[in-house]
């Protein structure tokens, strides 16, 4: 059965509405969706590679990840999804996974079936357009993420890992950006940034050592933003958030 | 699946691994020892300087050694006259 779930629509949401204005009609088409919830336990798969998907996967509470998977078993992490993201809206017009989805850790999500989706759109042609941009800023940060796992030290795709995520947390109203929950593990972290988990253990204790970041059970504090961020070379225009946020981002 | 940890020590010091890794054997825990010496070894060529002075410990739960991975184990180094420039490819 499928229900309409408005609260944690409300996150996906606010979402959109850094990227887009919305109109009220356009506003309660999306926290009417019909969906349904499943809750995931930490490592299972949401979505597999190759699955042919009729829904999107909204993520209400914990982390999900979008990934690729080599032939031996090795995985690479393409995105992180937090609270109020959908992991894969463009499965829309796309409907065969060319990508899994994993829960990182225990993790609630709704499924919204891409007929909600595909309905609400062509009711309200601004909504197809908020959903459009909501792509490209997931396009945006994975294009980020080429560069920085393409020509960063470790230290510096770690730090810009961190910046991004504080950013996107605080943007959602889940936290501060120089302190968040973050529930992941090297392992995890190490199959996002194209590392090992020995090589992200040792540059994270370098980086504790600094004095740049410390892990307190589920949460990352981040001592010094400034300097981190210029470790970083962290400029938060690629979360491609509208003025006035994008304001308080950089404020 | 056993529960294992990779602690480093190099010329920065002691790194202890908290949360370890599951993987289904020794051989394995051996197989992701040595990638991730590969992976920091890389880094350090590309900085310019590799240090093959270090080792990494692998331990169960309770502290126990089970393995001990020198860095110079973990890769093979070519030094000497270059090599025959008429053989192709890289110096085998």
């Amino acid at each position: 059965m499928t229900h309409s779930n408005q609260k944690p629509l409300s996150l996906f949401l606010g979402r959109l509405l850094r990227r887009s204005e919305l109109a009220q009609a356009e506003r309660q088409a999306v926290l009417g969706l019909k969906s349904q919830v499943a809750q995931v336990r930490a490592h299972r798969d949401i979505v597999l590679l190759g699955d042919q998907v009729n829904s999107c996967c909204l993520v209400v509470d914990g982390l999900a990840a979008r990934f690729d998977q080599l032939a031996d078993g090795r995985r690479q992490l393409t995105a992180l999804h937090i609270p109020g993201d959908i992991c894969d809206l463009q499965s829309v017009v796309a409907p065969v996974a060319s990508w899994g989805i994993e829960a990182l850790t225990t993790t609630t999500v709704l499924h919204v079936p891409h007929a909600e989706l595909k309905r609400v759109a062509s009711e309200h042609p601004g909504l197809a357009l908020a959903f459009w941009r909501d792509t490209i800023a997931d396009a945006s940060i994975l294009a980020k993420w080429v560069v920085n796992l393409g020509r960063k030290s470790a230290q510096s795709r770690i730090a810009h890992l961190l910046c991004e995520m504080g950013v996107r947390m605080e943007q959602a109203g889940l936290g501060r950006r120089a302190a968040f929950a973050f529930d992941i593990t090297q392992n995890q972290l190490a199959d996002a940034m194209g590392l090992t988990a020995v090589h992200v253990n040792r540059t994270l204790q370098a980086m504790r050592g600094d004095a740049l970041v410390r892990f307190a059970g589920r949460t990352v504090e981040l001592h010094d933003w400034d300097r981190l961020a210029r470790i970083a070379e962290f400029d938060p225009a690629f979360l491609q958030v509208m003025r006035g946020e994008r304001e308080l981002v950089d404020a | 699946m056993p529960h294992y940890f990779f602690h480093v020590r190099n010329r920065f010091g002691y790194v202890e691994d908290e949360e370890g890794s599951e993987l289904p054997d020794l051989e394995a825990a051996r197989a992701r020892a040595i990638d991730g010496v590969r992976s920091m070894l890389s880094e350090e060529a590309r900085a310019g300087e590799i240090d093959l002075r270090g080792r990494i410990e692998v331990r169960d739960p309770a502290g126990a050694l089970l393995l001990t991975i020198p860095f110079a184990e973990a890769v093979t180094v070519h030094t000497g006259p270059p090599a025959d420039g008429s053989k192709p490819g890289i110096a085998a």
